[in-house]
């Protein structure tokens, strides 16, 4: 079985990347970002250290946000579409906007 | 799919502002909706409905909804299935009134979209 699974750019996200990202070191952590969405073995086992992958909030098309780096708060966002990931924004950090924080989280009932 | 429940910290301010209930009602109707509303059938739900919004960019549908517990509460929350983790994710953002209900899931909204609003021409693929 391949290690990965099949990643899309069609919207040009890595040439942007490159041309974005405003330092070498960012520029390997994004590579290391895709590497780890990629990954079978990541989905396999829903652990995505890096990237910390979280379905983003709010819209009925399933796109994720995936960091690229914690600090800067670089990110891009992913599109999960027949078990294909596509890349679809690159994101400058910003400070994360208070109404948004989650600070609870329970499964299948709130108490 | 295994069902999440997330809540703000402005929606447990909210709450703990309730009588104990209000409390009670509020809790006990997020989890009624939560066991019979899926991401299927929840346009039918006559407890959910959605506000018109302006922040949203063209090519997306809002997941954002308003549940009505009782005449004077309401809670601002969104109902995302994701299918990476294979779960609905239930993010509870406000409690509030009918008279400022607009205005919480507009504040809510803008914060949601402002980073989803294209900085170029692309387009999504809808599955």
């Amino acid at each position: 079985m391949a290690q990965t699974i099949d990643l899309c750019d069609e919207y040009g996200i890595i040439y942007e990347a490159i041309a974005v990202l405003p330092n070498n070191e960012l520029k390997l952590c994004f590579l290391e970002a895709l590497a780890e969405l990629e990954s079978r073995e990541c989905h396999r086992t829903r652990q995505f250290p890096k990237t910390r992958l979280h379905r983003v909030t709010g819209v009925k098309l399933a796109i994720y946000r995936a960091d690229i780096d914690k600090i800067s708060g670089w990110r891009i966002h992913v599109q999960y579409i027949n078990k294909q990931i596509h890349l679809k924004d690159i994101i400058e950090g910003r400070r994360h906007d208070d109404v948004l924080n989650v600070i609870k989280s329970k499964k299948s009932r709130y108490e | 799919m295994d069902v999440l429940i997330e809540s703000t910290q402005k929606f447990e301010d909210d709450i703990d502002r309730l009588s104990a209930i209000d409390k009670a009602t509020v809790i006990q109707s997020i989890n009624d909706c939560v066991a019979q509303v899926t991401a299927q059938n929840i346009d039918t739900s006559t407890d959910m409905y959605q506000l018109l919004l302006r922040s949203l960019p063209d090519e997306y549908i809002s997941s954002l909804y308003v549940l009505r517990v009782t005449q004077e509460i309401r809670i601002v929350l969104a109902i995302d299935e994701d299918p990476i983790f294979d779960r609905i994710i239930w993010t509870l953002f406000r409690v509030t009134d009918p008279s400022r209900e607009h205005m919480a899931y507009e504040e809510i909204a803008e914060a949601l979209y402002k980073e989803l609003a294209p900085r170029s021409p692309r387009a999504f693929v809808t599955a």
